[in-house]
């Protein structure tokens, strides 16, 4: 008898006949209760990214569990109409969807992804009224678990993570209650004779599945590369609600209040004061001697394979207490999409890496474009980007919350060696970059001299820059606590020989005078540092006190490159993460104060503690076993192969026979020979009186035995 | 009755289709998350990769774990359902069980579990162990591992083949309607051993004593019956479905001779090499046929007064 199967289809026909055939009606209501939850918490989170309008929103929060119950009811149902309609209803889906993405330029996913989303919601909403069988709520799972990837593309923030636990425990529910089923329709059953009661056993591995797949996921998370953006198919950009900025190249900064530079044009535009996360360094001047203090608010958050600089803006011009930007001149950049940014005085244009950064703004902000270096190409939604002649960008816009834009930038293969070879005397040095960015209108001798001093023994401009800022890492000391600068003071000179303390705009500024002081081109960027990396997000997060300032110097071959004395920064910036969950230890216990910062450590201690003890117990228990297995005495293999070659000749043995009788038997019948009289006297003693043969007695055995069948094959044995 | 059968010697069993979709589907996400950056597409990867990598080991390890053992009767015939008793011990996780030799359908189970299982032997012969495979997909259902054990059976299940009525000769089996004289008894004939009742088996055997003191009806087994005998000499080389038929003829011809209160001999030739001897209960008759094999029967010795009666294929005959 064998298992019963389907006969195999043959013929197209037949396929699609047996493929679509009505299958068994799913009853099980705990089932169908997992994958619901699943759908819904994978259609919410998709909604929460705003996918779709108020219709759709209602339909898959009231529809997608009714249509499960209207499912359940109708599973035994055959439903031809239902069917009808449901392909209907998809078809008109997929024509919406395509109509929406019709007028998308050919390449560009990033405007697909929005429709594709709300195809995915129609598909997992009108599929879920017709799921009789334990296969359609299987699909149904794994369409939710796509569209649970489509939210997560689309979501910047931890408020995925919810959506992600509640799916994560309502599909393994449903995998293990499938499996569970499968099992428990099979027709034939063998009766349970003792464990646990049936909610329990269904329960228990739904339990252990999820906690091992939690322990398994972080480390997976650990190993498995991190989201990039180094091959990047998706250039988002949005702005909500465009307002222009009152000027037309201008700078806009509403979160300075008062000191909002567009109110100079504009009087009359609304003033909510100082916002908390502002930033003084972001106008038309930088007062060294003040710093607003930006709180921890975050202000945006970037998605970049790597950290860098997102620089806004630059300063040339220094007075010997604040810095501002000499030529405010800008030409507008009006291309097709992806804006080209042209290359401006003193930029080198090479074939560099890219770094594609996407911004997303989370509270308003100054209309600088932040980017890392070299921007080259930037998606923006609003055709008018104004470039300024130190090569930085400026909105027409106002950027406010949830303002998105990509910059693709491309990063300098700068190294010691190319930075040493590139001196920014020679002849290729356009002209007025010197005159503009060597200008030193006010300097104290004594810095001056002490930039003398410092770089002495420095060859070239890149030996000289690391020498100051070697200097001032051993004699200074960063703070935000600064003694005020006297009136009249010089803000560098009270830095380097007074004070000794300082935050980034002094240390930063200091570099740049010593520098030009020595006739090396620099200048002061500000912007914001790279900001923690969020490594569920994979974004980083800025906050208002990462705003910065730095020193930028220029180079023949590189054009503008960064240096920060408060931090060592390598030269080619910083390296990205290596796995997708580098870093998150840290994160975790820096987001959530009631996680021990030892506490994940301590975890996966315990789980590596316990995989080594499991796996000692299982090594013990697998060679107690194997010393317990029964060892087959010589006595009854020798009777056992005796038995057999007396069966073979018509004289099997007895139950009620004794060893002696049985081999008394076959002396005298089918296997004579005289000296099986000993070999009786051998296996009696073994058998009975546990007298372990010796060597002698056993090869003797052996020998009588194979013998005499040798001398009396058994295909003349006879009755 | 087997000993328990466990162990590594595990293999996946198809279809991979549903953790090669997952596996698919992980890749993919990995791409999406590459390029689009998305943090949140690679921590989906990272629980998609523990869902397959516990999906697919923990079957394997399941299986491992599940251990089973059968309990076989003595005696079988072609055709006829036999119950097989099936434990299934181990880790308490939905498994399936069935006997690939001889043939089963699968039967679901939970650790622990035990039951009867019927199974139809398909084919004559002696099962000296059985092939038993477990396999189960628990708890995820994305990939069954499965294992196959051979269990060694001490006492060999004997499959006799399905009877097909052949006539007992005229000379013998007297005149249709006439009743044969009482079968008469000689000091020689003798009680070799008391066995448990077998349908098929005569009722004049009965020992009436072994059965008031078991309960249950017992019959003996006798040495040497007298009488008129037929020698049956089944010679089971040809073809498969000749010599199965013939052996199926051999056993309806012993059970009409039987009935007809002859002495059968009955001559076949099993592993060991030929063999002869009498046969005095249907049972008997079908663990003799259950192990005969292709190889020339003997031809003797042979009674002078018996009739000697020819099986073979029908090359042979």
């Amino acid at each position: 008898m064998t298992a019963a199967t389907t006969p195999a289809a043959t013929g197209i026909g037949a396929r699609i006949r047996q493929a679509n055939a009505r299958m068994a009606a799913e009853d099980s209501i705990a089932l169908r209760v997992a994958v619901a939850i699943a759908g819904v918490a994978a259609a919410t989170a998709a909604l929460r990214q705003g996918v779709g309008g108020g219709g759709l929103r209602l339909a898959v929060i009231v529809g997608l569990p009714a249509a499960h119950a209207i499912s359940y009811l109708t599973r035994k149902a055959e439903g031809m109409w239902l069917k009808g309609g449901l392909a209907v209803g998809i078809l008109i889906a997929f024509g919406v969807f395509l109509e929406a993405v019709s007028g998308i330029r050919p390449g560009v996913v990033t405007d697909v992804q929005i429709p594709l989303a709300e195809l995915f919601l129609w598909t997992q909403l009108l599929h879920s009224l017709d799921l009789p069988s334990r296969r359609d709520l299987l699909f149904s799972l794994m369409s939710s678990l796509v569209l649970l990837a489509v939210a997560g593309v689309l979501s910047i923030s931890m408020s995925f993570a919810l959506h992600l636990v509640v799916w994560a425990v309502a599909g393994i529910t449903g995998l293990v209650l499938a499996h569970q089923r499968e099992v428990a329709v099979i027709p034939d059953r063998l009766p349970t004779t003792g464990g646990p009661d049936p909610a329990v056993r269904a329960a228990r591995p739904i339990a252990a599945v999820l906690a091992l797949v939690t322990v398994l996921g972080a480390f997976a998370f650990m190993l498995v590369p991190p989201a990039g953006t180094v091959r990047a198919l998706t250039f988002p950009a949005a702005l909500p609600s465009p307002v222009r900025v009152p000027s037309e190249g201008g700078l806009s900064n509403p979160t300075l209040g008062d000191e909002d530079p567009a109110r100079q044009s504009d009087p009359g535009r609304p003033n909510s004061g100082k916002a908390s996360f502002g930033y003084t360094g972001f106008s038309q001047r930088m007062d060294t001697s003040v710093r607003g203090r930006p709180d921890e608010t975050l202000v945006m958050r970037v998605r970049a394979s790597k950290p860098d600089f997102w620089k806004g803006q630059t300063f040339d011009t220094w007075d010997g207490r604040q810095w501002t930007l000499s030529d405010e001149r800008f030409r507008p950049v009006r291309t097709e999409q992806p804006l080209r940014i042209p290359t401006t005085m003193g930029e080198v244009d090479g074939s560099w890496d890219e770094l594609v950064q996407t911004f997303y703004f989370q509270r308003p902000g100054p209309n600088l474009v932040f980017a890392a270096n070299h921007p080259r190409k930037l998606y923006f939604p609003d055709n008018a980007v104004f470039q300024l002649s130190d090569g930085t960008l400026r909105a027409g816009v106002e950027l406010e919350e949830k303002a998105v834009y990509t910059v693709v930038s491309a990063l300098p293969h700068a190294t010691p060696d190319s930075l040493r070879a590139s001196e920014p005397f020679r002849s290729t040095t356009p002209p007025g970059l010197l005159e503009r960015y060597t200008k030193l209108d006010r300097v104290p001798e004594r810095v001056a001299a002490l930039a003398r001093d410092i770089t002495a023994g420095a060859p070239t401009a890149y030996d000289k820059v690391r020498a100051i800022e070697g200097w001032m890492a051993a004699n200074t000391r960063y703070t935000l606590d600064i003694p005020v600068l006297p009136k009249g003071a010089d803000a560098v000179e009270q830095f380097l020989f007074v004070d000794r303390q300082g935050f980034c705009e002094q240390i930063g500024t200091s570099l740049v005078v010593m520098l030009r002081s020595l006739g090396i081109p620099a200048r002061l960027a500000v912007g914001y540092a790279a900001g923690e990396r969020n490594p569920f997000t994979g974004l980083f997060e800025v906050r208002a006190s990462d705003a910065h300032a730095w020193a930028e110097v220029w180079f023949p071959d590189v054009g503008w490159q960064g240096f920060d004395p408060t931090a060592h920064v390598p030269l080619a910036g910083l390296s990205g993460p290596r796995s997708a969950g580098a870093g998150a230890v840290s994160y975790i216990s820096t987001h959530w104060p009631g996680v021990p910062a030892g506490l994940p450590r301590i975890l996966f201690g315990i789980v590596g503690a316990a995989a080594v003890v499991w796996s000692v117990l299982t090594l013990v228990t697998w060679d107690r076993a194997r010393r317990r297995r029964p060892v087959v005495s010589w006595p009854v293999a020798y009777l056992d192969r005796v038995e057999a070659e007396g069966a073979a000749r018509g004289r099997p043995r007895r139950p009620s026979q004794t060893p002696s009788e049985y081999l008394g038997l076959l002396q005298r019948s089918v296997l004579p020979d005289p000296r099986w009289g000993r070999v009786v006297e051998t296996v009696d003693a073994a058998a009975y009186a546990g007298a372990e043969p010796t060597e002698d007695e056993r090869a003797h055995a052996e020998e009588v035995l194979r013998e005499a069948a040798a001398r009396w094959p058994a295909a003349s044995g006879r009755r | 009755m087997t000993s328990w059968g466990g162990g590594w010697r595990v293999r996946p069993q198809k279809p991979y289709r549903t953790v090669a979709v997952m596996a698919a589907l992980a890749l993919a996400l990995t791409g999406i998350g590459r390029t689009t950056g998305s943090g949140w597409a690679m921590v989906v990867v990272s629980g998609l990769v523990a869902v397959i990598v516990l999906g697919a080991l923990w079957p394997a390890w399941l299986v491992a774990r599940t251990e089973v053992r059968v309990r076989l009767p003595r005696d079988a015939e072609v055709g006829r359902p036999v119950d097989v008793t099936v434990e299934v011990r181990g880790p308490a996780a939905p498994v399936r069980v069935r006997l690939i030799a001889p043939a089963g359908d699968w039967i679901g189970a939970e650790a622990p579990a035990a039951g009867s299982v019927a199974i139809t032997p398909a084919r004559r012969g002696v099962l000296d162990h059985v092939v038993v495979e477990v396999a189960t997909a628990a708890p995820l259902g994305l990939l069954a591992w499965g294992r196959r054990s051979t269990l060694a059976v001490p006492v060999p299940l004997e499959i006799a083949p399905r009877v097909v009525p052949w006539p007992v000769p005229t000379a013998l089996a007297g005149a249709p309607g006439e009743v044969r004289p009482p079968h008469r008894r000689s000091g020689n004939d003798s009680v070799r051993t008391v066995r448990e009742y077998v349908q098929g088996d005569s009722t004049r055997l009965v020992h009436w004593g072994a059965t008031a003191r078991r309960g249950e009806l017992m019959v003996k087994e006798m040495d040497d019956p007298e009488g008129a005998l037929i020698a049956v000499v089944v010679d089971l080389r040809g073809p498969d479905a000749d010599a199965e038929l013939a052996a199926s003829r051999a056993a309806g011809l012993v059970q009409g001779a039987l009935r007809a209160r002859l002495s059968v001999l009955l001559l076949t030739h099993e592993a060991g090499g030929p063999c002869i001897g009498g046969v005095v209960s249907a049972l008997e008759a079908g663990r003799r046929l259950a192990r005969a094999t292709a190889g020339p029967p003997p031809t003797g010795p042979v009674p002078p007064d018996a009739s000697v009666v020819h099986l073979g294929a029908e090359a042979r005959r």
